[in-house]
């Protein structure tokens, strides 16, 4: 391969080496200047795909690199400091990389895509009703829901679940997501933060606020859709109005942005369930303290037992129900038929673990584990489906069956052996085919 | 380089040195290793669960359904029906207003109404939620603080704002003509339909220990549109005058949507005929036409219906949940064949 005559004149080999690089699964560079490590990082970024390139050193050589990648990790070494100052993380030892990158990396991807994504779905179905209010009330901009509501729903009554989850959600156990590298290929590209996701949030977050809004308007609309009560007494039939409308659409909206996450959570700690049915009840105990009292320093008591007189009224009961039901729904169809019948890597992985209750002993090939499901395999880039089958498969039916605890002498000869009689029976098998 | 040894694992160390000396917590908190249930949404697990539902849906959607279908409702449009559209053609001339215009309106009840019948008044395209309108109110008067009444034309109003200033004042009486016998006024109950909080918390009359109410609103001016001012509201029932006059309160209750009812009373059954309800055969309103609909292309109704606790006609829940059922159930067969054909997965990871 020789380059063509300007570019040897300029001394331009970079396309050629670009293209020899990318058909490679490793390349060795040594004897590089920091700056020609730059360089590398460089060309290997402004490549066709632009990659997100990851660089770690531990000495002052590597300083240039770390700068020039979008990761740059530095270790602590013998060689001083100057990796560490200059880098986005530190480790201490080179080890630590299949940790960070494999475990913690991909939890803290997971972690904020949801954060991201769940922002944008619980906002929109908090601003939509509010838009599609506008075409009752003559466009004059009324809000649908109080002031008080309007100010706390991102700041107190959504917000903790959301963070928590952030901080602690783990999909998969950390030892599986140590053993089995290929699961980061489920995150490869930033596959859960691209349009098609994006777009089924959003969607998802119109179609809640559809149905809450319609749901309760269909409930109030030129109907007598009263609280029940004794009739003669003080609490006989009364009307609701607009506050109450309001507040029933605040009250489905909070439950239904809450579970959600409920649903998406595949983590829960006490943290969690204390976050989340805390900020439930929060939501209640607010509403009541609001609409309990006459405030004295307000001059608009709009809410003055709005909250309460809602609860009481069976019919608002049982549409607050099938509201939520109703908005859920959907998302809890599409996730179980995915599961079923396009599982990713990393479904598969927790169907295993749940299955085995995480007795996957220390030697369990997970490969055999990635089994491509009937009905076709065209996920979120783990498109490693080998159709050849696995010779070692039959050492996790083995391993089903005995389920006794070997020492790791023993599993590592029980390996040796496994493998021999399985490419024993693989020759077999081509000789009786020729 | 010498190693350190090695610490005790579990807990906080005090006063390590050397390279483990900036080593995190061994704490399950900071491990990430709290302990924890890891469910999944499995179709197993959620099988039943949509089975299960879409058959409480089903019980609660038919259920409510038959609730529904034993309530009545007869709705009269009177806006220009019979005589009242001379009334109509009055109340088109604003300066026509002081004068009082009355019509009557003939229909008959073919079923009886059983149990409790609820009279209401009904306005269609009239925006009682827009903005400007809504806030134009003032609760901290209504309340009873009276430093808040607000000034036009030297006189400050009591009630003041649009809302107040709007009310609807059309009144009626209803008169039944029986097959036998004279004709029978229906006797409504006029008082007590008004939220218990709004009437005895929310809104107050100004403070009148030893004065009557003219004297507790004595400086005030009565709102625009109103013929007489809010202490003579119900001048026969001193619990049902001023701020705390339950029409007044029902109106200041805005609806939610331009096409709205209001509860005007609830019949009074203490007395024959009226005992089981309202019994078939002709009927008579006498209508006090007063409040103008057209500037705003609205029109205006009477609504008699008898409610169950569920409220009255109104089929959107029963059929939301019976819809719901049925999706549900759709989904759950489309699972149940999806899961059944694809493989029970966790079972047959193999194939």
């Amino acid at each position: 391969m020789r380059p063509t005559q300007e570019d040897s004149i300029s001394g331009n080999y970079k396309e050629i080496f670009l293209e020899i690089c990318r058909n490679c699964s490793a390349v060795l560079c040594c004897r590089m200047a920091p700056l020609q490590k730059a360089q590398i990082v460089k060309l290997i970024k402004a490549s066709k795909e632009h990659p997100i390139t990851l660089a770690i050193g531990d000495g002052a050589n590597d300083v240039s690199m770390i700068l020039e990648a979008h990761v740059g990790i530095g270790i602590m070494g013998k060689e001083g400091r100057q990796a560490v100052r200059n880098s986005d993380y530190a480790i201490p030892k080179f080890k630590h990389l299949k940790k960070m990158l494999l475990v913690h990396g991909h939890y803290y991807y997971i972690r904020i895509s949801e954060l991201v994504q769940y922002f944008f779905y619980k906002n929109v179905c908090f601003i939509f009703p509010q838009f599609l209010y506008q075409f009752f009330c003559g466009f004059s901009q009324q809000p649908l829901y109080d002031t008080a509501y309007l100010t706390l729903y991102n700041i107190s009554f959504t917000s903790l679940p959301i963070l928590l989850y952030s901080l602690i959600e783990q999909h998969i156990n950390m030892d599986i997501l140590k053993k089995d590298p290929s699961l980061y290929r489920d995150i490869a590209k930033n596959s859960l933060l691209r349009w098609p996701i994006f777009l089924y949030w959003t969607i998802l977050g119109v179609y809640d606020a559809i149905v809450m809004f319609f749901g309760a308007y269909f409930l109030f609309d030129n109907t007598t859709f009263t609280s029940n009560g004794q009739l003669m007494t003080t609490n006989t039939q009364m009307m609701f109005g607009n506050w109450t409308f309001g507040t029933l659409v605040f009250t489905v909206l909070v439950f239904t942005v809450t579970f959600k996450l409920v649903l998406d959570t595949h983590y829960w700690t006490w943290i969690n369930h204390f976050v989340i049915w805390g900020s439930l009840i929060f939501f209640v105990v607010f509403s009541l303290l609001w609409g309990g009292i006459i405030w004295p320093f307000l001059n608009y008591q709009r809410m003055y037992y709005v909250f309460m007189q809602m609860l009481s009224s069976g019919p608002a009961w049982l549409s607050i129900i099938l509201l939520i039901t109703a908005s859920l729904l959907p998302d809890v169809v599409k996730k179980v038929i995915w599961r079923a019948l396009w599982p990713t890597t990393t479904e598969r992985i927790q169907n295993a673990d749940k299955l085995y209750k995480g007795q996957l002993s220390e030697f369990t090939p997970l490969a055999s584990l990635h089994a491509p499901s009937k009905a076709g395999s065209h996920r979120r880039g783990s498109g490693n489906e080998r159709n050849v089958p696995n010779p070692r498969r039959l050492w996790l039916k083995r391993d089903k069956r005995s389920r006794t605890i070997r020492s790791p002498k023993e599993e590592r000869d029980n390996e040796v052996r496994m493998m021999k009689k399985a490419a024993a029976a693989v020759m077999m098998r081509r000789m009786a085919l020729k | 380089m010498v190693d350190v040894p090695e610490v005790p694992l579990m807990g906080k160390v005090k006063g390590k040195s050397g390279p483990l000396a900036r080593r995190p917590d061994n704490s399950a908190f900071k491990q990430q290793r709290l302990p924890a249930w890891s469910p999944m949404l499995t179709a197993n697990t959620v099988l039943p669960f949509f089975y299960l539902m879409s058959l409480i849906c089903m019980l609660l959607g038919v259920w409510l359904l038959l609730t529904v279908q034993s309530t009545q409702e007869i709705k009269l449009d009177y806006t220009e029906a019979g005589t009242c559209d001379i009334c109509f053609e009055k109340r088109k001339n604003s300066s026509n207003a002081a004068q009082p215009c009355s019509c009557t309106l003939v229909f008959p009840i073919k079923k009886a109404l059983k149990g409790d019948v609820f009279f209401y008044y009904g306005l269609q395209n009239f925006h009682q939620n827009l903005r400007r309108y809504m806030d134009s109110r003032d609760d901290g008067q209504m309340v009873g603080r009276k430093k808040n009444l607000k000034d036009q034309n030297g006189l400050p109003i009591a009630p003041c704002g649009a809302v107040a200033n709007s009310i609807f004042n059309d009144s009626f009486i209803l008169t039944y003509h029986g097959s036998s016998g004279p004709s029978v006024l229906v006797p409504l109950l006029r008082k007590g339909i008004a939220w218990y909080t709004d009437k005895n918390v929310k809104y107050r009359n100004p403070n009148n220990d030893n004065m009557t109410l003219v004297q507790a609103f004595e400086g005030t001016a009565q709102p625009l549109y109103w013929q007489k001012p809010v202490y003579e509201l119900d001048p026969l029932d001193p619990t049902n005058n001023g701020f705390i006059n339950d029409d007044l309160i029902i109106w200041m209750r805005e609806a939610a949507f331009p096409n709205f009812k209001k509860l005007y009373g609830v019949l009074y059954r203490a007395n024959q005929p009226f005992t089981k309800g309202l019994p078939a055969g002709n009927y008579t309103i006498n209508i006090s036409y007063n409040f103008p609909v057209q500037y705003f292309q609205g029109r205006k109704e009477v609504v008699l219906t008898t409610l169950t606790w569920f409220g009255g006609q109104n089929h959107f829940l029963p059929v939301a949940y019976l819809v719901t059922s049925c999706l549900t159930l759709l989904m759950a067969v489309i699972l149940t064949v999806a899961w059944w054909k694809f493989g029970k997965n966790g079972k047959r990871m193999e194939e």
